[in-house]
């Protein structure tokens, strides 16, 4: 069957182009759904895990090192800058440790994406440069007292200083507080952040080779 | 009655292994410099504590050159914190005391170094007898000001007993040296006072003979020529008058005032005890 328009065009031929036209916009349509969806899914993640984050674990111990498990689930590599271990019955002293020998030899305190081992020890007094932090380590009466429970009783804070990816971070509002304060005394108040404290919280129990051998007194 | 032994038994072995250990591990490390030659053996006294003396092995590590020993620290405050003081001891002789220098080896154990300076300083051995054999015991001190590498504080202290009655004090250093003899009473439990032998205010390290012995010995000392035949050439001997009129002379000179017991604990001491030699070379 024919069907002839007044203007001598094919009518089919007109509402064939018209459905075409239609379904053109819908498959773009569709294609650019799909575009979104698969923007999102490949770009979020990308985008909620650009910068590095780091979570920790101690695994065990021996004399002389706690082993920490590290992992970096994000996309960048961030840096671990400080250790500490601290007693919770008394949180504001600590003992501060170190990266180990081999692992201060391999640079392992750069975490790339991934997960990795390292293991940390005690500093020798004349390795803690700050004034601050020598006032603050524990006494060997503190330790002796800490210790006195059986290891599974005590409870300890391993703390991580981590800059990553993001840090230092909260510089805007100083820098934008800058013009009406001057004097940054702002910054007293709301410090920008210089890095995250990661923490895992154990018993003692669980480094006990570690305390024997380096901490108890 | 098996049964109860048996859970005493296990109950004992469980606080024996659930009791942590008090000691921290510590590696001893003793460089010498400037020694002519490698020493067959060395040993250590830490703390000036005699009873800690322990063989030291030659390392073997390219890494870790010297002598090297483990240690357990079980003092009240540990080291690092608390400072640890070592002398040398070889077949013929000692070094000075020298403090620690806390380090870690490529492990991270911790480490207490001591770097010791050989040196040529005239020393001396001294041969002390007694007659009838009897046992006494001998206390060496090198006082901190004594020699320049001697850290203050650190008075090199040996204590050293001799059962059979006869000894020989390798290299004490003249006149830096206190060196002073006790006499024990087994029977009483009880020691004389100091016998000061070499004399502290000594000025000729070569000097020979009498010269080294302190003064209140030689006063006391019997005229070797005929005074007793038992007394060689060579010696100075003191009878047992004489060595209790020294040693009440050398606590005056101390300490101007005594108790006049003092005097009687000694004489108690000294029984038995017939003749003193001694003898330098």
């Amino acid at each position: 069957m024919t069907i002839t328009s007044v203007d001598g065009e094919d009518k089919i031929t007109t509402i064939w182009k018209h459905h075409f036209a239609t379904y053109k916009e819908i498959i773009a349509a569709v294609g650019g759904i799909f575009g979104l969806i698969s923007s999102l899914y490949f770009g979020l993640p990308y985008v909620l895990h650009r910068n590095s984050h780091i979570e920790f674990e101690a695994t065990g111990s021996d004399e002389n090192h706690v082993y920490v498990k590290v992992s970096n689930t994000g996309l960048k590599p961030a840096m671990l800058l400080a250790y500490r271990l601290v007693f919770d019955d008394l949180p504001k002293k600590e003992i501060t440790l170190g990266l180990s020998h081999a692992d201060t030899s391999a640079e392992n305190s750069i975490i790339a994406p991934g997960a990795t081992k390292i293991s940390i020890t005690t500093l020798l007094p004349a390795e803690i440069e700050a004034e601050a932090l020598q006032g603050k380590q524990y006494t060997d009466s503190e330790l002796a007292a800490l210790l006195r429970k059986k290891y599974r009783a005590v409870s300890i804070t391993l703390e991580i200083d981590v800059r990553e990816s993001d840090d230092p971070g909260n510089v805007w509002a100083p820098a934008a507080l800058e013009s009406i304060d001057p004097a940054m005394q702002f910054q007293y108040i709301v410090p920008p952040r210089l890095c995250h404290v990661r923490v895992d919280h154990i018993s003692a129990d669980r480094i006990k080779a570690f305390i024997n051998g380096s901490v108890r007194p | 009655m098996m049964d109860a032994i048996q859970i005493l038994f296990i109950l004992v072995a469980a606080a024996a292994t659930a009791t942590p250990p008090s000691g921290r591990k510590v590696v001893v490390r003793v460089d010498l410099t400037g020694c002519a030659g490698t020493p067959a053996s060395v040993d250590v006294v830490l703390d000036g504590d005699e009873g800690t003396r322990r063989p030291l092995t030659l390392s073997k590590d390219p890494k870790e050159s010297g002598w090297v020993a483990e240690w357990i620290d079980e003092r009240k405050r540990k080291f690092p914190g608390a400072r640890l003081s070592a002398s040398v001891r070889f077949n013929d002789g000692r070094t000075y005391c020298q403090f620690a220098q806390p380090e870690k080896n490529d492990n991270d154990a911790l480490v207490a170094r001591f770097l010791f300076y050989c040196d040529d300083a005239p020393v001396l051995n001294v041969t002390i007898g007694t007659i009838p054999p009897r046992i006494f015991s001998y206390e060496r001190r090198l006082p901190g000001k004594a020699r320049p590498v001697v850290p203050p504080r650190c008075a090199c202290v040996e204590k050293g007993n001799a059962v059979s009655g006869t000894a020989v004090v390798r290299q004490v250093m003249f006149p830096q040296e206190n060196f002073s003899l006790q006499f024990l009473n087994d029977a009483e439990n009880a020691r004389s006072s100091d016998l000061l032998v070499l004399d502290p205010a000594g000025e000729n390290a070569a000097a020979e003979g009498r010269e080294i012995f302190d003064d209140l010995i030689r006063k006391n000392a019997v005229v070797v020529a005929g005074g007793d035949p038992r007394c060689k050439v060579g010696e100075v001997c003191l009878r047992r008058g004489g060595i209790i009129v020294a040693l009440g002379q050398q606590r005056a000179r101390a300490r101007p005032k005594l108790l006049p017991q003092a005097y009687s604990v000694d004489e108690e001491n000294l029984q038995n005890l017939s003749l003193l030699t001694l003898a330098v070379k």
